[in-house]
């Protein structure tokens, strides 16, 4: 279900003093099958933009098109069915648990779409078992009792369990800890090898650099740029000049350039920065070796 | 100077005890910037609340400057030493005006308005958001806003800042903003400062890190002796800094590189001659 976004404006509180535009004539496509990170400042209109994408929002003008259907124009089945379709995990999602059983909580959404009990209890353990909690263990649970990473894993099942075709997930990492964030984006990378649309808002470039093949910057409601993560990293200091950082080992490639060392600044992820100043030492130790022989011979 | 002896903290839900401090001792002294680092659930939190008498320990000893945190005669001369920043920016503003908000404290100690008026004004250059004291709170950034958080406690005049995550909410221009904040009220003024992090670059700035593991404090050292275990960090569920780990895979391909490298600025300066 490919996106189709034209000249996507939006405004908060019309008519108001306290009027704000926070997405200014946006256009992008998206096709199926893409892993997609958007990055920008607070306040640059990420997470406006992601909640067009299920109609909780509609445009102030231009049109967001998602498979074919015109998000300002759907209401009642169409919409019901887009949401479904669309799966959107907010910041902060435990907040939003709100059943007396993990079991209860992650049926919410496919009950709502009228699915036989039969099927839904099938859904829900397969939605749990593919966040990697034991449904044996968790589904009796009160969501409450559990750990803010468990949590935040059966608020992800609830989405899962509606088997959307688009998964969006607003900075899904925010507040876990080092090992809880790598499992959750372990599960974010299975589900994009399984064939669906990943779009992933994040503050975090590292993980931007090892998962996405594209990167979307949004600035002040703009956007700023749209690129493979290699490309758009390469925009150091445009980058920071708005807030935004690059992946430490892109910065380290820049700093010994700045040096006038001869690496390569293209660099985003640990294993390339590795071979680029591998290879580089290994010249230079080479021609130190080629020049000791000429002066020896010579 | 903060003594913790022996401290364990349990609370109970249901039937089920959860210890979630286990006999923890260490002593802080003036002045020294500690990182306190660990997963979700391993008692960070706890911890910091046991140095102002948020919570009260349930065996051992909390004394701040000498001041045990058990004696309710200590609770205002503790608050007042003690100064908490937390995660999120916005439950920590109470007024509409930055400035009142800075207030907010010093006006609850009955302070003379001269009084408040010189520390307001200090507490904001202190942050840098001097020019913005007339702005409401929701036009700020996330970084300004918990600037602001920190405005308010320094107006109060602690000598211990306890910051529990306070950069986890914040896009990366607010975590430099905070971070920036922080190192500067350490050098300027002195003060001894407590700070809770999943971060490790963040932690790496620190004079010492504290690394807690369900309830217990299992590592305690300079940052180059602890950010520079890969083993126990991925032990206990943390990350290796990403200049750490490159050290780690250069050295696998025969560089001669320290392997206790934490930041970027060290590895230019160590590659720079290799190359």
């Amino acid at each position: 279900m490919p996106i189709v976004i034209t000249n996507l404006s939006h405004v908060y509180m019309p008519g108001t003093p306290l009027v704000t535009a926070a997405l200014k004539n946006v256009s992008l496509e998206i096709e199926d099958g893409e892993f997609v990170a958007i990055i920008g400042a607070t306040g640059s209109g990420k997470s406006t933009l992601v909640q067009h994408l299920n109609g909780l929002l509609k445009p102030s003008s231009g049109s967001v098109v998602v498979n074919g259907m015109r998000i300002e124009e759907a209401k009642g089945a169409a919409l019901k069915k887009l949401r479904q379709r669309v799966g959107l995990l907010f910041q902060y999602p435990e907040h939003q648990l709100f059943e007396e059983t993990v079991f209860d909580d992650v049926a919410f959404g496919p009950r709502n779409m009228e699915i036989p009990e039969a099927n839904i209890e099938r859904r829900v353990t397969a939605a749990l078992e593919q966040v990697g909690l034991s449904p044996g263990d968790v589904r009796d649970r009160s969501p409450f009792a559990l750990s803010g990473g468990q949590m935040r894993r059966v608020a992800l099942a609830g989405i899962m369990a509606m088997d959307p075709t688009v998964l969006i997930l607003d900075e899904p990492t925010a507040g876990l800890d080092p090992r809880g964030r790598q499992e959750i984006l372990e599960l974010v990378r299975s589900v994009w090898e399984k064939g669906k649309t990943v779009l992933l808002v994040s503050h975090q470039m590292e993980d931007v650099a090892r998962l996405a093949a594209r990167v979307i910057v949004l600035h002040q409601g703009e956007l700023l740029m749209d690129g493979p993560p290699r490309k758009v990293f390469q925009e150091f200091g445009k980058l920071q000049s708005i807030g935004l950082g690059v992946p430490q080992v892109t910065s380290l490639m820049h700093g010994l350039r700045s040096v006038n060392r001869p690496v390569r600044t293209d660099i985003i992820t640990l294993e390339e920065a590795r071979d680029e100043i591998t290879g580089v030492y290994g010249r230079k130790a080479h021609a130190g070796s080629d020049n000791h022989r000429a002066v020896s011979t010579g | 100077m903060i003594r913790l002896e022996g401290v364990s903290f349990s609370y109970r839900s249901g039937s089920k005890e959860t210890k979630a401090l286990n006999e923890v001792s260490l002593e802080i002294p003036r002045g020294e910037f500690v990182a306190v680092v660990g997963g979700n659930g391993s008692g960070k939190s706890t911890l910091a609340k046991h140095l102002n008498a948020l919570l009260l320990p349930s065996e051992g000893v909390v004394t701040v400057d000498g001041n045990d945190t058990r004696e309710p005669d200590n609770l205002w001369r503790i608050r007042q030493l003690v100064g908490m920043v937390f995660q999120n920016p916005d439950n920590q503003i109470v007024a509409s005006v930055i400035e009142e908000d800075v207030a907010f404290g010093p006006e609850n100690l009955g302070l003379p308005p001269a009084e408040i008026r010189a520390r307001v004004d200090a507490a904001l250059r202190a942050v840098g958001l001097s020019e913005l004291n007339l702005r409401p709170p929701h036009l700020l950034s996330g970084g300004q806003k918990q600037r602001v958080a920190i405005a308010g406690i320094l107006a109060m005049q602690p000598e211990i800042l306890v910051l529990d995550e306070p950069t986890t909410m914040l896009d990366p221009r607010g975590r430099d903003e905070v971070v920036k904040t922080v190192l500067e009220l350490r050098s300027n003024l002195g003060l001894t400062v407590i700070y809770i992090t999943h971060l490790m670059e963040e932690a790496a700035l620190a004079d010492r890190i504290l690394i807690m593991d369900a309830g217990r404090l299992v590592a305690d050292g300079p940052p180059r002796a602890i950010l520079t275990k890969p083993d126990l960090l991925r032990q206990m569920g943390l990350d290796v800094s990403e200049m750490t780990r490159l050290a780690g895979m250069l050295r696998q391909r025969g560089l001669p590189v320290p392997a206790d490298i934490i930041s970027v600025p060290e590895m230019v300066d160590c590659l720079c001659p290799l190359l």
